[in-house]
């Protein structure tokens, strides 16, 4: 009886390893064409899918610089179509399960992409976290192929960059996943934006002049949509004060300039005498409250920023209580600076609420809120604001007073 | 044949590993009214609905404990109708097997074996099955009891790694923008999938303690109320009210947006893996039910395997017929209609009736229980 039970059970476990994954759905990878990113646009009314596919190497290339990808160009009435069509040129069917970053066109971006990226959440293949990116100015396919990084393969590259967000906030790394949370809550996403750069190249290369140029990409600012469209770009700076009203700044470096008051009068310059100064986010955290006041609403933005100095160019000296005050004051000036740029541009020029005001006036005052659901775009244009910044800084690094100045006989004590 | 006794415990873990098969899948709740961040709301109401439902049912099994449900029907309608509705209830058994089958076949298939024929997917799952409900009762509720601690640890760690995508804001204002009919409409329509009752109904001759029928009833029925709640705030939290009503298998999406440190990401499969388990558990117990059911109205003893198998290859025979036609999750508003039909039908009407003509030949029943 013992017996015929292990045979039942071999025989069970034979059946099934057999059926479920080497016979049937078997995906070896000599036959998949590994998509490290995509890119789409529109031409002629069809879809243009362009994709980064990584070539699987057993040993490295002698040529350094190589890439190890090559691109396709489909064209199809749907993404699907598209990335189908591929196999009628290509060898190989393609995998979106790698892919993570998903780059749109302008001119696709403008025209609206809410028809379209259905086909990233049909499939079980493509990732909910891969990236959204939006080409500035420029088609998708222009801005891919580039590849000025470490990174083996440009896709990689531009992941990387998009990553790199946690040290500057000037951009957004929005997945599909968050863009769909946000396009279905508030109809406002704002996704991050890759652009095209010409930058002078330093590395002497065999046959290239000096002052030879490469492009390069640039991950800065933000994309405003509105529904599904896009409906213009938030600069670098505006993305930091985008950041801080939503409270995801990650870090990043604020420069500002400290009124000359606050240099000492007995100072002695030993160089150059600067303009800035830079402190390091170390944290921050912002609470908005929204209030209605003599029937006008009114928001207020409490930023708390934790920095340090890295960087201080015009001789203060750090040392003294009331500097340390006028740094911490200037930096929060700076950063309502930020906020104001972003929230004058949201509300009188793309009049969108890109940080999520709606939501929190529909927490705040559920009733009113039915009644000004339907025209928020124009109630939030008329919002007034007021920006509190409180700039504490924990550190200063390791001098406490700049080299371009006499340190004389300041001393702690 | 076993003839252990099943204590209270094991009763309890296995309900709510059977349960979790649908709490962590396509999480019905989240498509009911009032379609908002009150949702976890109406999942609590439901329980009280829950219960009212299933009150006809919870008396005659408390009236009847040494017996099944077929076998109270016996007492209470005599044998000729008694036998009938014996028969009705295993093809509603058989019914609900197949409504999980293809349920877990879609899953496995739109997930981790895309490739893989729908038919091999649900013959493997129906061979275990019919396998683990051939071996008796206390087998499958102590496979049950292995599998609770091992299911529940791992949806909480899902739940911990996951916790950084849950915006809690979402859930803001509470009960602001739903009305108290919605809530009540969601919750009598979300009791209407909860067929557990029907597990204790046809379990309790196998009690240890049979007094403790009412103690697993609620028990159950709490503890499955906070899972469907922690899943549905977890999948609300993580992909918005909108997208988690879009997608087919909510959890699902939120275990693919995982991401530690980009070492830990699509663990998906570690998810399939555990709802699969709990799916087996569950289709186990509707195959045991319905073959028990079968085997009362024929006077078979539990050795009778005979039974078992045709309630199988009826399952996988109707299950694979309706996965090779169509989807089933995506596109089901036609089965819900006929679930929730066969619903009142079987879990309230047929009870009514019974606890009414209980009432009026109580004294003979009694005495007739009484000589037996």
């Amino acid at each position: 009886m013992k017996g015929k039970k292990i045979i039942l059970i071999i025989n069970i476990l034979i059946i099934s390893i057999t059926l479920m994954s080497c016979t049937t759905g078997s995906r070896e990878l000599d036959k998949l064409g590994i998509i490290m990113s995509t890119g789409i646009d529109l031409i002629d009314g069809k879809v243009l899918v362009t994709n980064e596919v990584m070539m699987p190497i057993s040993k490295p290339s002698e040529d350094n610089n190589s890439n190890h990808v090559i691109y396709l160009q489909h064209e199809g009435d749907t993404i699907f179509e598209a990335f189908r069509n591929a196999t009628l040129t290509f060898d190989r069917r393609l995998l979106l399960s790698h892919n993570r970053v998903l780059i749109f066109g302008e001119e696709f971006a403008k025209r609206g992409v809410g028809d379209y990226i259905n086909f990233f959440l049909y499939d079980a293949e493509p990732r909910e976290t891969s990236y959204l990116l939006v080409a500035k100015g420029s088609k998708a396919y222009e801005v891919m192929g580039i590849n000025e990084g470490l990174s083996d393969a440009p896709g990689k590259y531009l992941e990387s960059l998009v990553d790199n967000n946690i040290h500057t906030s000037k951009t957004r790394s929005l997945t599909m996943n968050e863009y769909l949370k946000y396009y279905f809550q508030r109809k406002t996403p704002v996704l991050g934006v890759v652009e095209k750069q010409v930058k002078r190249i330093v590395n002497k290369e065999r046959g290239q002049e000096e002052g030879y140029q490469r492009d390069v990409l640039n991950v800065e600012g933000g994309a405003a949509f509105y529904e599904d469209k896009l409906v213009g770009y938030y600069t670098g700076e505006e993305m930091m004060g985008f950041n801080f009203i939503i409270d995801e700044i990650k870090g990043g470096i604020i420069v500002f300039e400290v009124p000359d008051k606050y240099i000492a009068p007995d100072v002695k310059y030993q160089a150059t005498k600067g303009k800035y100064t830079s402190l390091e986010i170390r944290s921050s955290s912002t609470k908005n409250e929204i209030k209605i006041i003599d029937g006008k609403i009114k928001l207020t933005i409490n930023v708390n920023l934790k920095g340090a100095i890295g960087e201080e160019t015009k001789g203060l000296r750090l040392i003294e209580l009331d500097v340390k005050n006028a740094i911490e004051e200037a930096c929060s000036n700076k950063v309502k600076e930020y906020i104001s740029m972003v929230m004058d541009k949201a509300q009188k020029e793309f009049k969108v609420d890109s940080f999520g005001i709606d939501a929190l006036f529909h927490r705040t005052y559920p009733e009113l809120w039915k009644e000004v659901s339907d025209e928020w775009s124009s109630v939030f244009s008329e919002i007034e604001y007021t920006v509190n910044v409180n700039t504490n800084i924990l550190r200063t690094g390791l001098i406490d007073i700049p080299i371009n100045i006499d340190k004389g006989e300041a001393n702690e004590y | 044949m076993n003839t252990n006794k099943v204590p209270t415990r094991q009763l309890i873990g296995f309900l709510i590993v059977a349960r979790l098969s649908f709490s962590i899948s396509n999480i019905i709740a989240l498509n009911l009214p009032p379609y908002n961040q009150d949702q976890w709301i109406m999942i609590l109401v439901s329980t009280i609905y829950i219960i009212i439902v299933s009150s006809p049912l919870l008396y005659l099994t408390n009236k009847f404990k040494s017996y099944t449900l077929v076998g109270s029907m016996k007492m209470i309608f005599g044998n000729y109708i008694g036998n009938a509705l014996g028969m009705l209830y295993g093809l509603y058994f058989i019914t609900s097997a197949v409504n999980v089958l293809t349920l877990q076949a879609e899953l496995v298939t739109t997930s981790i074996l895309a490739e893989t024929h729908i038919t091999i997917v649900t013959g493997v799952m129906i061979i275990t099955c019919m396998y683990l409900a051939s071996r008796g009762i206390t087998t499958i509720l102590r496979a049950g009891d292995l599998f609770f601690p091992i299911i529940m640890l791992t949806l909480l760690t899902l739940f911990i790694l996951g916790y950084k995508n849950i915006n809690f804001s979402i859930f803001l204002p509470i009960l602001k923008d739903t009305s108290l009919f919605d809530i009540n409409k969601g919750a009598m329509m979300l009791s209407t999938i909860y067929l557990d009752i029907f597990i204790i109904a046809m379990l309790v001759p196998n009690l240890e303690k049979k007094d403790d029928v009412n103690k697993i009833f609620f028990i159950g029925i709490y503890a499955n109320a906070f899972v469907i709640i922690m899943a549905s705030i977890a999948t609300q939290g993580a992909l918005g009210i909108e997208y988690a009503r879009h997608s087919v298998f909510p959890f699902l999406i939120y275990t693919r947006l995982i991401s530690v440190s980009q070492v830990i990401e699509r663990i998906d499969a570690i998810f399939v893996v555990t709802w699969l388990i709990a799916i087996t558990v569950r289709i186990t117990i509707y195959l045991y039910i319905a073959a028990s059911a079968f085997r009362e109205v024929f006077n078979k003893d539990e050795n009778d395997k005979v039974i078992l198998i045709i309630v199988g290859i009826l399952t996988f025979i109707i299950s694979s017929s309706i996965d090779l036609r169509r989807p089933v999750v995506g596109i089901r508003k036609d089965f819900n209609i006929y679930l929730a039909i066969l619903f009142i039908i079987f879990i309230i009407i047929i009870p009514i009736i019974s606890c009414i003509v209980y009432l009026i030949r109580r004294k003979a029943i009694e005495d007739e229980n009484k000589m037996s």
